[in-house]
């Protein structure tokens, strides 16, 4: 078996490639944790509408230091400026755009996604966990169209890619992509097809590290 | 109704640049409307006012 040796991309690395597939126009909601670095890669010449699921519409991130308002932050309880254009709303309507398929892509961090699409990111099923899920569930079957951005194993070096998730779901059959700091996935009926891999990665090495079958689609 | 439909078209007869709705006051964000049609309000329609717009 070879062991080639591969770049491992960084979290910013992984965030500026699925950037570049959110299209001019598309109204998005950014996950809490890796997803948000996101926003700071889309290009200024498209128009992409950030929702937050506790009521803004077309956002940008991050105030000036010094410039915070703190009754202005979003879902990640970060703070933010608002473009013109934007609008506040309660949750109810919050939750309406993300139920009633009005969000086009959502991008969220997971724990494990299985090879149907099935995803788990709100627990890990352990005892003293603060059941936190947030907004997840309901992104995860409303939104048109879901990404996952997360590393490809765990710290510990399990896979997050299996082919049955172990740990508590947060919605079935609903991731469309995943970007990894290794490859790109795209969630199909055919299975996993992985499209692009990190310079000096070889399939077989990424098979390895993935605990579902994946189908070479790089050509 | 514009949460209900699947395409949401608005008659308005205004339309402002961006900025100048205050995001408080927006009852109806963006993202539920796919069209925008702008229409001159009845009272300024000819012949159906006795003044001139």
């Amino acid at each position: 078996m070879s062991h080639t040796s591969y770049t491992v991309l960084t979290r910013d690395q992984i965030a500026e490639r699925a950037a570049q597939d959110i299209p001019d126009g598309a109204y998005v909601n950014l996950g809490i944790g890796l997803p948000t670095k996101i926003a700071q890669y889309l290009s200024n010449d498209k128009d992409v509408f950030l929702h937050s699921e506790n009521g803004l519409l077309a956002f940008r991130p991050s105030p000036a230091k010094g410039e915070e308002d703190p009754e202005l932050i979003n879902a990640g309880k970060e703070y933010v400026t608002m473009l013109d254009g934007g609008s506040y709303f309660h949750h109810g309507d919050s939750f309406a755009m993300m139920r009633g398929g009005h969000i086009d892509i959502c991008v969220l961090g997971a724990f494990q996604v299985a090879a149907n699409g099935d995803l788990a990111n709100w627990s890990t099923g352990a005892e003293d966990a603060i059941p936190a899920v947030g907004g997840a569930m309901d992104l995860a079957v409303g939104a048109k169209k879901v990404f996952v951005m997360t590393n490809h194993i765990t710290k510990t070096g399990d896979p997050k890619i299996v082919s049955e998730l172990t740990y508590p779901v947060t919605g079935k059959n609903c991731v469309d992509r995943i970007y990894t700091d290794l490859c790109v996935i795209d969630v199909t009926d055919k299975g996993l097809l992985v499209t692009e891999m990190v310079d000096g990665m070889s399939f077989l090495d990424l098979q390895e590290l993935t605990g579902a079958m994946l189908i070479d689609a790089t050509q | 109704m514009a949460m209900a439909a699947d395409v949401t078209i608005a008659q308005v007869s205004q339309t402002v640049d961006l900025g100048e709705l205050d995001p408080e006051h927006v009852i109806t964000p963006g993202i539920f409307v796919q069209h925008v049609v702008q229409v001159q309000p009845a009272s300024t329609s000819t012949g159906l006012s006795d003044t001139a717009a």
